[in-house]
């Protein structure tokens, strides 16, 4: 990759390097492998809503631990869903996004030589590296893994009795989740260090893609709201191991038994993973508002409408983003006067949300759109955004949220707009970089495919989740036919379960095109989309790297 | 790249209009189509709100969609194309905060209905139904003629005597306790409940769909709140919150029956 240090054998070079090119490549293909674990576990919990009483010897064939006789074991489903969020919101989208597309592309598109502090760089890769393997670890525990949601919230996180996941499992989720939020922070450390200081002289910050601006914001957002949950995991580990009871209230019973301890409460977690938890929804967001805003820039071949007011709305959601987490407890019993804090608060930050709505449309409209797919994921993150958007204000309001809180509504409202919208933003990336970072462009051809199957499965697998939680369906239900209430969802589950297998088929066509083009895709010119930001610019020579 | 990539106006561009289009058809369609469970307490504040939403989103949803269409299927008009303007910028910045300022409004005057209680004075006391959620069933108890709910002990729980909430019966209050079996309740018709919800391990939800109430039951914290059935039937009260491995089978039932025979059932299924 980088010249100067190109002589220094494959081992420096490609795998403990300091280039952030290469430590950006490292994280977007650990996430890629990361979001194929996350992606067959969301499969199985699928398979197992829409079929529960069915017969899978096949599968229990290749997951003995996890069924029995052939069906799956409810330990074992929660497990899956539990082990499905945490992957996919912190080891894929977190990191393909910020670790990444950021590594690779801040220096880049500020114009500076590297990182800010090339060593600390490496240093967060492999603590993220070494925390996936940890997470995934947890499936080698004896009783299983963490399942006790992606929430881990105590008494169940804590109690080893409570589900068989809480026992050594938990604690390497623990752990994990600890050692993720270090090399998060410290990847946030770099981050803004790099934007504020080592901009090309002459380069204003108004000057820059709003995806550095995204990577900015989510940078600090990082940085200020993840070390809460470091004391959580630490908190919540002492309470498993040191007999501490920050989290356990005083006379609980587990099947008969008293429970030691008492004393501490367990919506205190709530509030310390909340406050890292809605933060890190927008963490997820903003990259993708970024790319979306900079793919209108690019294709339409004009900077994107209110660039000023897009630069200060994504700057008044990361603030608000703090004092939002609330609205995931209203039906915690909280002080009735803290949920009003909270649904105004949460009401606030839908206003710049509407006006990013507004500004893509005035920038799209009447304009020349050139539809690579790269601008096609882009015009899908649009419609999710509004889509997940407009469910969001529903779960806003209080009232609502009392009859849709913990439902598949739930569910559907947040894959399509925290992990769709963020997901779709990592497809834009990777097909819009990828002649930056191979030198060969991907196939528009499978590309526009690929875009197209994926946005009817997308919407088609999670839009009907608001439907059935409307009609009642909970969610995290290993089988919700327990219920007469939910016996008539069985062809909409079945419907929603198919849906996700297309999807899941669909991406095929990115993973083939993918790796096909790595070798074989056309050679890229040196700026194949006309685009102007810097990262896009000659090369400088090498002897300027050394 | 240039000449051959596909432009709004183009082949590609209607394709995904089409898609968008039978999306947005769909989705409006199943969503106006779609019901909430049969209402039967007195919380239509509840459906109403999400009636009044499904509209207002729904007009948002479809314009922002068509506006989406639109860019899609129409040729570019250079000379038209928007201009920054500050002045707009404000304007839908206003728009959008009025339309969500009057939904917090009415989300929390929605709110404080539903939180007071609806007994009118001298209509009677609002029934106290205590509930206490386990690995994984509901417990259920009425505090009797004297209106106080015995003592319970963590240390007295006994499961082998069905004694669940570890009920004191040493206790002069505990005495006329109607501890109902595990999984039942009846409740009469008409008349507020007024539920103290707690948890014996983990953190448990109740949620009756049809009666629009949901409420976490918080080990170590008791909350409160009321509301009044309606209509006579069995309903079915999920756990909303993942409780462990039972979670999916952690059901009650709850029967609504006219407030004049609701003594007499009680009677009955505690027998």
């Amino acid at each position: 990759m980088s010249g100067d240090r190109g002589s220094q054998g494959f081992w420096s070079r490609y795998v403990f390097s300091l280039d952030h090119r290469v430590i950006g490549l490292q994280y977007l293909f650990t996430s890629m492998a990361m979001a194929l674990a996350g992606g067959l576990l969301a499969l199985l919990v699928r398979v197992q809503i829409a079929w529960p009483d069915h017969d899978y010897t096949f599968v229990s064939k290749l997951l003995p631990g996890g069924f029995d006789e052939g069906v799956m074991k409810p330990e074992f489903y929660a497990a899956l869903f539990t082990m499905h969020g945490t992957i996919m919101i912190f080891f894929v989208v977190s990191s393909a996004l910020i670790g990444g597309f950021g590594n690779y592309l801040i220096p880049l598109q500020v114009g500076a030589k590297d990182m800010a502090f090339p060593r600390l760089n490496a240093l967060s890769y492999w603590i993220y590296a070494l925390s996936s393997v940890v997470m995934l670890l947890s499936f080698a525990a004896p009783l299983g893994p963490a399942a006790s949601g992606w929430t881990a919230y105590p008494p169940l996180s804590i109690l080893k009795g409570a589900i068989p996941g809480s026992n050594l499992g938990q604690d390497l989720w623990l752990v994990s989740m600890a050692l993720f939020i270090v090399s998060f922070t410290l990847g946030g450390l770099n981050f803004v260090a790099t934007i504020v200081a080592m901009r090309r002289p002459g380069l204003s910050m108004m000057e820059l893609p709003l995806f550095t601006w995204s990577m900015l914001y989510a940078s600090i957002l990082g940085l200020l709201a993840f070390p809460s949950l470091t004391a959580g995991a630490v908190m919540l580990l002492l309470d498993r191991h040191a007999g501490t009871s920050f989290f356990l209230p005083a006379g609980l019973v587990l099947s008969g038994d008293p429970v030691p301890g008492g004393g501490g409460s367990p919506i205190l977690w709530q509030h310390l993973f909340w406050f890292l938890g809605h933060p890190e929804v927008y963490i997820l967001m903003l990259p993708s508002l970024g790319i979306t805003s900079d793919m209108f820039t690019v294709f339409t071949g004009r900077r994107v409408f209110g660039y000023k007011s897009m630069v200060l709305a994504m700057g008044f959601i990361s603030g608000m983003s703090f004092l939002v987490w609330g609205h995931h407890m209203f039906v915690s019993g909280m002080s009735p006067f803290l949920g009003s804090a909270f649904a105004i608060t949460t009401t606030l930050i839908a206003v710049p949300s509407g006006v990013k709505v507004f500004n893509w449309i005035a920038s799209l409209w009447n304009r020349t759109l050139r539809l690579t797919t790269p601008m096609l994921w882009g015009l899908g993150i649009f419609s999710l955004f509004v889509t997940g958007g407009l469910s969001g204000i529903w779960l806003g309001q209080t009232q609502i949220d009392m009859q849709l809180h913990d439902t598949a509504f739930v569910v559907g409202h947040f894959h399509i707009i925290m992990a769709g919208a963020a997901l779709f933003g990592v497809f834009a990336g990777l097909h819009y970089w990828f002649p930056l970072f191979f030198g060969r462009m991907m196939s528009e051809r499978v590309g526009v495919l690929h875009f197209l199957l994926t946005f009817v499965f997308y919407y088609a697998t999670f839009f009907p989740m608001h439907l059935a939680g409307l009609q009642g369906q909970i969610r995290r239900v290993y089988d919700p036919y327990q219920y007469e209430l939910l016996k008539p969802l069985a062809p909409m589950n079945a419907f929603i379960t198919w849906a996700a297998i297309g999807l899941a088929i669909s991406q095929l066509l990115f993973f083939s095109n993918f790796f096909w083009s790595l070798r074989n895709g056309a050679k890229a010119p040196v700026n194949p989309w006309s685009a102007e930001s810097l990262e896009w610019s000659e090369p400088e020579s090498e002897e300027a790297h050394a | 790249m240039s000449s051959e990539t596909p432009r709004n106006g183009g082949p590609l561009a209607q394709v995904l209009a089409l898609l968008t289009l039978a999306f947005v058809v769909a989705a409006v369609y199943a969503l106006a189509t779609s019901a909430l469970p049969p209402l039967a307490a007195d919380r239509g504040r509840i459906d109403r709100a999400i009636n009044v939403n499904l509209v207002l989103s729904g007009i948002v949803f479809l314009g922002a969609h068509l506006a989406l269409i639109l860019i899609l299927l129409r040729r570019p008009h250079e000379a038209r194309i928007p201009r920054e303007n500050v002045g707009v910028e404000i304007a839908w910045t206003a728009i959008t905060a009025v339309i969500l300022i009057a939904l917090l409004v009415n989300s929390e005057l929605d709110s404080r209905a539903l939180a007071r209680s609806t007994t009118a004075p001298g209509a009677g006391d609002p029934l106290l139904l205590e509930v206490v959620g386990q690995q994984f069933g509901w417990n259920f108890r009425f505090p009797g003629e004297d209106g106080i709910l015995g003592r319970t002990d963590a240390k007295l729980v006994d499961t082998a005597e069905l004694n669940f909430i570890g009920l004191d019966k040493k206790d002069p209050a505990a005495e006329d306790d109607i501890v109902m079996p595990q999984g039942y309740v009846i409740l009469p018709e008409g008349r507020e409940v007024r539920v103290r919800l707690g948890s014996m391990d983990v953190i448990h939800s109740f949620f009756v769909a049809a009666f629009r109430v949901k409420r976490d039951a918080m080990p170590g914290i008791a909350t409160e709140f009321t509301f009044t059935p309606t209509a006579s039937g069995s309903y079915e009260l999920q756990c909303a919150e993942h409780c462990g491995l039972g979670h999916y089978r952690m059901r009650a039932m709850v029967e609504v029956v006219p407030a004049s025979e609701w003594a007499s059932r009680v009677k009955e299924a505690t027998q």
